[in-house]
């Protein structure tokens, strides 16, 4: 059904609305049931009391035959009630004889005199009877089945004897514009009750919906993407909707976290492959390449008279061959050497050497280097990476951009973070960020990430590079042991 | 003029109330006048009954009581027993009171003496003709002691050959011919017999009443009721009263009298003026 499958954002309000209406409707309904009972009783009680003074004037006319007071009796009685403008007057007031013949009716023209209750309609039959079995003067009360029509039957008996009886025949009908007039007050109280409820209703019920709403649409997008964290401003509450948002804020934090180290895992990963394979490449090629510039110096000492062309041929070809070997000797990062400790001049020399840099594009660069006396890590390869990320830093912050350095050693491990204010980059960009010759690398070789990655492996550390929109932060860490 | 004649009509009707003699000082060491009053006549009028005692009792120098009684034979039993000097009564009850009572005057209405029985059913009832049309049915009668209103529907249904005491289902008295036409009109009778001065008088200002009901036939003519005095009564007593009478139209407050009882004035009758009664009376064996 349709309408269970709504959001929550109109079910609720729908649902609590018509929830409200039904009760107040069911409420409606049960007075106006009840209303109806009361004025029936008191329809009732009104004839009976009007019957039983007819029995007192009645008496003595009937037992005399007297049938002209006995019609002026009964007639006034209608006109009193008539003019009291009582809406349970009777609108036939009959009396009978004991012959069960009508003895005077306030409607002769309808009910003419000796006409027979056996031959009007089955109630005033069983009306005549039930007045003639009577052993009190008391009300006897008849519905005719299927209609308005309701009959008050009271016995006129002297010394045991049933001498007749007074019919009151009245039409139930007569309190309708009464039940009418409180059936449209209850409406107007129906109508308040709605009024203040359903609004209150509806703004509960959006509240409630809002936030479920808001967590359900974050909800549906995890596992294409990470949604945003809920802001607790929706619902600040502490209740049960309140915790499955502190929940799912913490869900999110871990999934996050999660998707972050599956990355860093990936890219370790991916990165170890491609150090493998590079160092083997690296040394298959740097073999060949031995032999063969030893091959030219070779040529070159023991044979003299080399034509000039041959000459020119072996130069190119010992040039080409030493590029290669710088190139394959940037790819196979080498840790391996020794170098003296990590010096606080170190630092200083690295900012001398990159000012002209910083100068070129109007970079400010804020350093905040805190070292102690001698870090035992290689000072040259720290030195290395250290100039790559922070050129790469100037570079990224572009013109009048700023940059800042920060050094510091904790528990026995080196913390370096370089931040610049340039563009955020790209997710496509942060995942092959340390990959050689990167393709997606701006400007320079796009070797500096690869062998600043390669040292921080190899001297156990790790990178870390975080992008936002207007900070990108590459920060090392480095363990380093007094021992060494 | 309305209100004058509805006060009379009122009067006609059945009546409950004694009116007692409201003396003055001058006249209360004297034996009071006690004039009868029946449902034909004043009844219920007190503003009237005040004048007309007030008038009587400036002319007689006596004071005067009004005594109403429901029926008429209430009335005639108070004459019997010599209860009242004089009194207004229905002129079959005159018949009846034979040598009781002494004629003083007849009323004038319309410029003459007489007045009729009409026979009434409900408007709504179209068919019927005559009398003879209500056979077996609910009829109502004024009074046992009215000519109009019993006796003469009677002696009709009797010379039509008819048995008046079994002639309809159901009879029924009112007391006053007022009633009769009420239960007509109401359709508790299917058929009455009524006074023609009533009715008339009614038509004209209560026509919504006598507008349910519906002349079927009329009588011929009967002498009005008349104004007796019990035949004990001293003749200057007698003639005192008859002059009074007879000279209510020259005083102005006879002519207010009369106006308010819808009559022209009084004169002198003659006991023979009532034969016709008499014979209907003997006809129908009462």
């Amino acid at each position: 059904m349709w309408l269970f499958d709504l959001s929550l954002r109109h079910k609720l309000p729908i649902w609590g609305g018509l929830l409200i209406f039904l009760t107040s409707t069911t409420m409606f309904i049960s007075f106006g049931i009840q209303a109806y009972d009361d004025l029936k009783n008191d329809m009732i009680k009104s004839l009976s009391a009007q019957g039983r003074s007819l029995v007192i004037s009645l008496y003595p006319y009937l037992l005399h035959d007297n049938v002209w007071q006995a019609f002026e009796i009964v007639s006034a009685s209608k006109r009193l009630t008539y003019q009291k403008k009582n809406m349970f007057e009777s609108q036939v007031i009959l009396v009978m004889d004991n012959r069960k013949e009508i003895f005077v009716a306030s409607d002769p023209a309808n009910y003419p005199i000796q006409t027979s209750l056996n031959k009007l309609d089955r109630p005033f039959a069983k009306m005549s009877t039930a007045i003639m079995a009577a052993q009190r003067e008391e009300p006897i009360i008849m519905e005719r089945q299927g209609t308005d029509v309701l009959i008050v039957g009271f016995p006129i008996i002297a010394d045991d004897v049933v001498l007749g009886g007074v019919l009151m025949i009245t039409d139930k009908g007569l309190f309708i514009p009464r039940l009418m007039e409180l059936a449209q007050h209850s409406l107007l109280i129906m109508g308040f009750i709605l009024a203040v409820l359903l609004p209150i209703n509806w703004y509960w019920g959006r509240r409630m919906a809002v936030p479920l709403v808001s967590l359900s649409d974050h909800m549906q997008h995890i596992g294409d993407k990470m949604p945003p964290q809920i802001d607790h401003a929706v619902y600040d509450y502490r209740d049960e909707i309140g915790q499955i948002f502190k929940a799912f804020n913490v869900m999110i934090d871990q999934l996050e976290e999660k998707a972050y180290l599956e990355t860093q895992i990936l890219q370790s990963e991916r990165m170890a492959a491609i150090g493998r394979l590079t160092a083997s490449m690296a040394h298959e090629i740097n073999n060949p390449l031995a032999g063969m510039l030893t091959a030219v110096d070779t040529l070159r000492k023991h044979d003299t008279e080399l034509s000039p062309l041959t000459e020119r041929t072996i130069s190119l070809l010992d040039r080409g061959l030493r590029q290669i070997k710088d190139t394959v000797g940037t790819l196979l990062v080498e840790a391996k050497f020794k170098s003296r400790d990590l010096l606080e001049q170190d630092i200083e020399d690295v900012i001398t050497l990159i000012s002209p840099q910083l100068q070129k594009h109007h970079t400010k660069l804020h350093s905040d280097v805190v070292l102690p006396e001698g870090v035992p890590l290689p000072s040259t390869l720290i030195r290395q990476a250290l100039i790559n990320l922070l050129l790469n830093a100037v570079t990224a912050a572009g013109e009048q951009g700023a940059v800042e350095l920060k050094i510091r050693t904790e528990q026995n491990h080196l913390h370096v973070s370089i931040k610049n204010d340039g563009k955020e980059l790209p997710s496509e960009k942060m995942a092959y960020l340390y990959e050689p010759f990167n393709p997606l690398s701006d400007s320079g070789s796009g070797l500096g990430l690869w062998v600043t990655y390669q040292i921080t492996k190899q001297l156990g550390g790790n990178i870390e590079a975080r992008s936002t929109k207007n900070i990108t932060t590459f920060s090392i860490n480095i363990p380093y042991s007094n021992q060494l | 003029m309305m209100g004058k004649l509805s006060l009379f009509l009122i009067m006609c009707c059945s009546c409950l109330v004694m009116m007692p003699a409201a003396g003055d000082d001058q006249f209360s060491q004297t034996k009071p006048i006690r004039i009868g009053l029946t449902p034909a006549l004043l009844n219920y009028q007190h503003s009237l009954n005040v004048i007309w005692q007030e008038h009587l009792q400036q002319q007689l120098q006596r004071p005067v009581e009004f005594v109403q009684r429901d029926t008429y034979s209430e009335t005639m039993e108070l004459l019997r027993q010599k209860k009242l000097d004089f009194a207004w009564i229905c002129s079959y009850a005159f018949i009846k009171l034979g040598d009781a009572i002494t004629l003083v005057a007849v009323p004038l209405y319309q410029g003459n003496t007489n007045y009729r029985s009409f026979l009434i059913v409900p408007s709504v009832d179209t068919t019927t003709r005559s009398i003879a049309d209500i056979k077996g049915r609910i009829f109502a009668y004024a009074d046992p002691l009215s000519n109009s209103g019993y006796l003469v529907p009677r002696y009709d249904l009797k010379m039509s050959g008819y048995d008046p005491d079994t002639f309809f289902k159901r009879t029924f008295f009112t007391w006053a011919h007022r009633k009769v036409i009420e239960a007509v009109a109401n359709q508790v009778a299917n058929g009455g017999a009524v006074d023609s001065y009533i009715w008339e008088s009614l038509n004209v200002i209560e026509p919504e009443l006598t507008g349910k009901t519906r002349i079927v036939s009329q009588s011929k003519e009967f002498s009005f009721a008349p104004f007796v005095a019990n035949s004990t009564l001293s003749d200057i007593d007698l003639s005192t009263m008859q002059q009074i009478l007879l000279k209510m139209p020259d005083t102005e407050t006879g002519r207010l009298i009369l106006d308010r009882l819808n009559l022209d004035g009084f004169i002198l009758g003659t006991p023979q003026m009532y034969d016709s009664v008499a014979e209907m009376a003997r006809a129908v064996g009462k």
